[in-house]
């Protein structure tokens, strides 16, 4: 589709069930009003804006997971990836959601009841060194050997000190992940890791809550973060609509 | 970055603000129903967003960085600062100050506006910290 400036076009923020209350004072990007679109059991949520510009505004990522999240109250919700922008009803209804009704009344009706939360474990950086190095004679040996000389002096001691630590750092994230994972997926209704635990994170997990067990789900994990308190760093995001349970992700 | 900085209410699970933009960008941005690409659905002003956290630091980058916090460890007995270890923050400062600078610049676009917080330290562990060995030792 080639976007002509001036134009105006649909900007989509999520599907919901066709009965879904979509609340009428809600404004989306621009401020402008929400609008819904039937097909069937499904239905679209989405405003008007113009093409002047494209959607990536900081304002526009806050307006979409405004309405998003303003939709959640109200029963289940797909999100659509922000961004999303259809030239007219017409395709949106017909384009969009008609092929697709069936495949995404599904979908609504699985994630009815439940809620999405962002759990992202880190380590504790200066822990978790002092871990590795007191684990490892060679870097105990490399470390002394580097630490006290000029940054460009001994370089290819330096990078084989940062070798072994990042191996071991990336080796005991996925044992910190592995372990973290046991104890909570019995817990929830389905999960995804986002990424593989490594250097940047030990968990970056996407889980899937039925709402009766959130509040267990959060308790074992504060439980979980004051047992690793020092070590390691649990920080929980939501609840929130379910942005990545919502299949083609 | 310390825990108990985090904690809210008494707790060790940190919660964030849900409004925090650094949080939407991190959770949602590249998540959603994809429409398929060959209808007239556009899915455009993507790129401006997701040049945040992609950016790869090369292997031997984070070698470097991780041998040199690892150096800055007060394992046994250090009482303050050495010599060597100022000097290695002086030039630290200078060079990771180009890596950081890129992400944040690509961040910027999205998150210049005050509430991006702490939340922009993926993918630059480990981060600088000067006092960090003494802070370890009094959590401990």
């Amino acid at each position: 589709m080639t976007v002509h400036p001036e134009e105006t076009v649909l900007f989509v923020y999520a599907v919901v069930p066709a009965d879904h209350a979509v609340p009428t004072d809600a404004k989306g990007v621009d401020d402008n009003p929400l609008e819904v679109v039937q097909q069937g059991p499904i239905a679209a949520v989405f405003s008007e804006m113009t093409a002047i510009r494209p959607p990536g505004r900081r304002a526009d990522l806050t307006a979409y997971s405004a309405v998003v999240e303003a939709l959640v109250p109200g029963g289940a919700v797909a999100p659509m990836r922000f961004g999303t922008v259809v030239p007219d009803r017409d395709v949106l209804v017909n384009e969009v959601l008609a092929p697709r009704a069936d495949e995404l009344a599904a979908v609504l009706a699985d994630l009815e009841g439940r809620a999405q939360y962002h759990l992202r474990v880190t380590f504790v950086e200066e822990a978790v060194l002092t871990e590795i190095a007191e684990a490892d004679p060679r870097v105990r040996e490399l470390r002394e050997a580097t630490r006290d000389l000029p940054e460009d002096a001994v370089v290819g001691d330096r990078i084989r000190l940062g070798e072994l630590v990042t191996q071991s750092w990336e080796r005991w994230a996925h044992a910190d992940a592995d372990r973290i994972l046991s104890e909570l997926v019995p817990m929830l209704s389905t999960h995804r890791v986002r990424r593989e635990p490594g250097l940047s994170a030990v968990l970056d997990l996407a889980l899937l809550v039925d709402a009766d067990r959130s509040q267990e789900v959060e308790d074992r994990l504060e439980h979980m973060a004051a047992e690793s308190a020092g070590r390691l760093n649990f920080r929980l995001a939501g609840p929130m609509a379910p942005y990545d349970f919502v299949g083609s992700g | 970055m310390t825990v108990q900085a985090q904690r809210s209410g008494g707790g060790y699970l940190n919660r964030p603000s849900p409004s925090s933009l650094a949080d939407v960008v991190e959770i949602i941005l590249d998540k959603g129903i994809v429409i398929d690409a060959y209808i007239r659905v556009s899915l455009v002003g993507i790129e401006l967003l997701t040049i945040d956290a992609r950016i790869v630091i090369a292997s031997v980058d984070t070698y470097l960085r991780f041998a040199e916090a690892t150096n800055r460890l007060d394992l046994y007995e250090k009482g303050g600062k050495d010599l060597g270890e100022f000097i290695g923050d002086m030039q630290e400062n200078g060079a990771s100050g180009k890596v950081s600078g890129a992400v944040k610049g690509a961040k910027k676009a999205l998150t210049s506006g005050g509430d991006d917080e702490d939340d922009d330290e993926q993918e630059r562990r480990p981060r600088r910290s000067s006092s960090g060995a003494r802070r370890r030792s009094s959590s401990r």
